[in-house]
């Protein structure tokens, strides 16, 4: 049985929404068909950019999804791509995607492989497009604030090419030393200090998309204007739904002349949460505001911070001119504190800034044979401590003959609400990859439909990818026809990333 | 064999599904392929161990094409030691007979001793450099010096004799195993440790400076495990010994050389041995200019492209590792990049011949420039 097999068994099974997976998909069959297609490809792009190797086609069969990763841990070939091609200008992508829609091919376009939500699974095979080589910084507008750069870009490389410069992009997302330009923009993603410069969707001036027609448009220069619904927000977040992403223009900022964190303990997640709500709402800009809950505290802090705290700790941070930020840091203080906040001094803050994606590296980070979901969500601060409680018991509770163990962070505060950065932690998850991966599901839909219950959404900013795909008609509702329509008019052969976001499969 | 198969394994799970180190690793950067990244191989070494990948070439491809420069390991939070992983999938593909056809033929050279270069006795003894045959201390210069910087080999010698430190070279100076070690002949590498050892032991060595980092790595930390015995006999680098002796006046700076400069660490001294000071102190001595620091280096500083054999394999991709680094120097301002290790100095030279776009900086091994200071040569 292949992985989506058995995924869609288990939905049935489950009685889940099994929308438009199908089983009758066929992966090109590895004959003279297949022959000719990838001439084609390599006619295009030139052979060097074209394989075929096995190893090659295993090594863009994942991302951070731990569906596969079980898979493959189990020693089981996860779906895998039949053909993955490196375009070196939005001109090959073009071409690419022509030959893709002519024979009917998926197209699987792949940045970091850094998204943890099953995104660049090929789950019906077809062509993975790795933009890595679209890789240049085309222009940096040094009196606007903008960068103009292609897609695969890293992250960090975009970061320190800025640096060099006197400029940050602000977006520090934990996958920075994977990611790509490109995949934070199709993912929505968020970073590090997203409370004061926004999300990737808050950033992005305008981009160049290659359609599933081949065709490439570009959205309008800037992002706010009255012509009509924002096409540019239709394509951030689409998850390589729509088209590939060839080209992004995307605000930067200067260095800011100071950047100072604290810390504090709370005793109670709710004082903590009372805290940041205030410090939001009184339009403080903290550039940073992270609350972790006391199970998040001892497990990941005291692990991997060495910070031997008991309670909920807190880290703020303020950035820009330097008095503006004694400022904001002392009116910080003054809420923390008078939420019961004990202050744990600015060197427990800093260090935190230092050591911010330690939490990610193995062993610190969450990985098999742990089995384990970042289940985050985001709502008005009128339900966040609802949702928090709701998913810690569904959780805890629903899950507890499997040790099943909830911890959770606040870490990215809007002017209206905050998202809950919460994960499940199965110790001994089953060893058979199929009860695993039912148990996985369970567990995923169990904590989706609860922040659905209380007023949250599916996700803040991991994206959607083929994990959550299926619960995006439940989430929407009748909205939902909405987006399938945008995709069945830009892609009606469906050949773009097939199976994710529960679209319809129309090939 | 350097990895216990607990270790071992521990790095293949640690690796298998990690991304956070991508950015440390040039040759993804250069390639741009998920295959080529730390995890892509990572993935591929566990697929092959389950069987859902066969031990094939292009399998081979993926570890052959990395500079093992231990980077990744200092770049990694769990410090998983992600070079050794690779050099143990080497050595298992070896010994599967499962490796490109380049690398096989490059072992089959190095086994028949072809490209070594002349005997450094010979070179010396050609250039009335003064050995003493009863001397203790060994110059060791190792194939590339050999083959390719005869000259700097010569001013070294020279410089033994200007501060008076009596000195000598075997006979016939053997491979230390390394290149063979890297490429994951491990019974080769083991066979040429006894006999570089055994050569030194019957030439009653005390002290051996080696002019290639990369030997030095292999003495200090490989020789003895592969069961070359070498009790007794201390190791240290060219420019240690320099540094040595300009500090305690056995060298005398006549002619102070214009700046700035800027220095390459080589992995294998920087990283491995963190030499990072004495070829600084050197620096400081005789150039009367600015010395100034690249970005990244000491401990950070990234490959030259040397490393892990990669310039034998894929030349082309060892060649853009070099031709950023030199751009990387030259972003600096400096006129002249110094280097302490024979094959970055190779690799930089190529890769400005190559390349006539690169910056025009003249790249200058550290026991040049000293021989020039001191006016000898
Ligand atoms: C350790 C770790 C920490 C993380 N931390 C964060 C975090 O702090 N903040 C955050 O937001 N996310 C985080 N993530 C999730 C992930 O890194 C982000 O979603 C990231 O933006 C994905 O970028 P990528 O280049 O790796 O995309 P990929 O994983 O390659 O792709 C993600 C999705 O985008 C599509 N896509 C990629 N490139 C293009 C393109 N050019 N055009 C069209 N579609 C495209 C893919 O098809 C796929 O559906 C983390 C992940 C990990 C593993």
């Amino acid at each position: 049985m292949s992985l989506n097999e058995i995924f869609i068994d288990i939905m049935k099974q489950l009685g889940y929404f099994v929308a438009n997976l199908s089983r009758e998909f066929n992966s090109m069959p590895t004959d003279f068909r297949y022959q000719v297609i990838v001439n084609e490809f390599r006619d295009a792009l030139g052979s060097e950019n074209v394989s075929v190797r096995p190893v090659d086609l295993y090594a863009y069969s994942m991302d951070y999804y731990l569906a596969p990763q079980i898979w493959a841990d189990r020693g089981l070939k996860p779906c895998q791509p039949d053909i993955v091609v490196h375009p070196g200008s939005t001109e090959e992508v073009a071409r690419v995607v022509k030959i893709a829609s002519r024979h009917r091919l998926p197209v699987i376009p792949y940045g970091g492989g850094s998204g943890s939500q099953g995104g660049v699974t090929p789950l019906y095979g077809g062509v993975v497009v790795d933009v890595k080589r679209m890789d240049r910084i085309l222009r940096v507008d040094d009196r606007s604030l903008t960068v103009t750069a292609q897609p695969g870009i890293n992250g960090q490389r975009l970061e320190w090419a800025l640096n060099r410069r006197g400029f940050t992009l602000a977006h520090y997302p934990a996958s920075v030393y994977g990611a790509t330009l490109g995949g934070y923009i199709a993912a929505r993603g968020s970073g590090t200090l997203s409370t004061k410069y926004g999300k990737a969707e808050d950033m992005v001036l305008s981009l160049e998309v290659v359609l599933p027609n081949g065709e490439v448009i570009r959205t309008l220069p800037v992002p706010n204007h009255a012509c009509g619904p924002s096409l540019l927000q239709l394509f951030v977040g689409s998850e390589g739904t729509l088209g590939v992403i060839t080209e992004v223009t995307i605000r930067i900022e200067p260095m800011p002349e100071a950047r100072r964190f604290n810390a504090y303990l709370f005793e109670d997640i709710r004082a903590g949460l009372e805290a940041g709500r205030r410090i939001m709402t009184r339009r403080l800009q903290p550039c940073t505001l992270r609350l972790y809950d006391d199970n998040s505290s001892e497990r990941i802090v005291k692990r991997v911070l060495g910070l031997d705290v008991r309670g909920c700790y807190m880290v703020v941070g303020a950035d820009g001119e330097a008095s503006a930020v004694e400022r904001t840091l002392d009116a910080m203080a003054a809420i923390c504190t008078e939420q019961g906040g004990r202050e744990l001094g600015p060197r427990l803050g800093e260090h935190w800034w230092r050591h911010r994606y330690d939490f990610y590296f193995p062993p610190h980070n969450l990985m098999l044979p742990e089995m384990s979901g970042t289940v985050e969500t985001t709502t008005t601060y009128d339900k966040i401590y609802g949702i928090y409680r709701a998913k810690k018991e569904a959780i805890e509770e629903g899950f507890k003959e499997f040790g099943a163990r909830y911890i959770a962070h606040f870490s990215h505060w809007f002017p209206w609400g905050v998202m809950i950065y919460d994960r499940f932690i199965i110790p001994k998850p089953p060893q058979d990859p199929q009860e695993a991966l039912e148990l996985h599901t369970m567990i995923w839909a169990k904590a989706a439909r609860t922040s659905l219950a209380h007023g949250g959404v599916l996700n803040d900013h991991h994206g959607i990818g083929f994990k959550l795909g299926w619960l995006m008609p439940e989430q929407y509702g009748p909205a939902f026809a909405v987006l399938q329509a945008i995709k069945d008019a830009l892609d009606p052969q469906g050949i773009m990333n097939p199976g994710k976001f529960g679209f319809a499969r129309r090939v | 064999m350097f990895l216990s198969e607990a270790e071992r394994s521990e790095t293949l799970w640690a690796c298998r599904f990690c991304m956070m180190c991508h950015v440390a690793d040039r040759v993804a950067a250069v390639l741009r392929r998920e295959s080529y990244t730390p995890r892509g191989r990572a993935a591929v070494l566990w697929a092959l161990e389950k069987g859902l990948l066969d031990w094939n070439a292009d399998a081979a491809d993926l570890v052959y094409t990395a500079v093992n420069d231990g980077l990744l390991e200092r770049w990694c939070v769990g410090k998983y030691p992600y070079e050794e992983l690779i050099v143990d999938a080497r050595a298992r593909f070896f010994r599967r007979g499962a490796v490109p056809e380049e690398i096989r033929r490059r072992v089959e050279d190095l086994h028949a001793g072809r490209e070594m270069g002349p005997s450094p006795a010979a070179i010396l003894g050609d250039a009335g450099v003064a050995m003493d045959p009863e001397a203790p201390r060994i110059l060791f210069a190792g194939c590339t010096s050999r083959r390719r910087f005869p000259e700097t080999l010569i001013r070294l010698g020279r410089l033994f004799n200007a501060a008076g430190v009596p000195f000598r070279v075997l006979e016939e100076e053997p491979c230390c195993g390394w290149p063979l070690y890297q490429l994951g002949d491990f019974d080769g590498a083991g066979a040429f440790s006894r006999r570089v050892a055994q050569m030194l032991r019957r030439a009653a060595a005390r002290e051996v400076v080696a002019m290639d980092a990369d030997c030095l790595r292999m003495f200090t930390t490989r020789t003895v495990r592969f069961g070359g015995d070498v009790t007794g006999i201390t190791f240290r680098h060219a420019v240690e010994a320099l540094a040595d002796w300009l500090k305690d006046g056995k060298l005398v700076v006549r002619r102070p050389l214009p700046g700035p400069v800027t220095y390459h660490d080589p992995c294998a001294l920087a990283r491995y041995r963190v030499t990072i000071e004495p070829p600084r102190d050197i620096l400081r001595r005789v150039v009367a200019g600015e010395i100034r620091e690249m970005e990244e280096s000491g401990g950070n500083a990234p490959c030259c492209g040397a490393g892990g054999m990669l310039a034998d394999y894929k030349p082309e991709v060892a060649g853009e590792l070099a031709a950023w680094r030199l751009r990387e120097a030259a972003e600096t301002g400096a006129r002249l990049l110094a280097t302490a290790c024979t094959r970055c100095d190779e690799m930089f030279r190529a890769a400005r011949e190559a390349n006539a776009a690169l910056p025009p900086l003249e790249v200058v091994n550290v026991i040049d420039l000293v021989a020039r200071a001191v006016a000898i040569g």
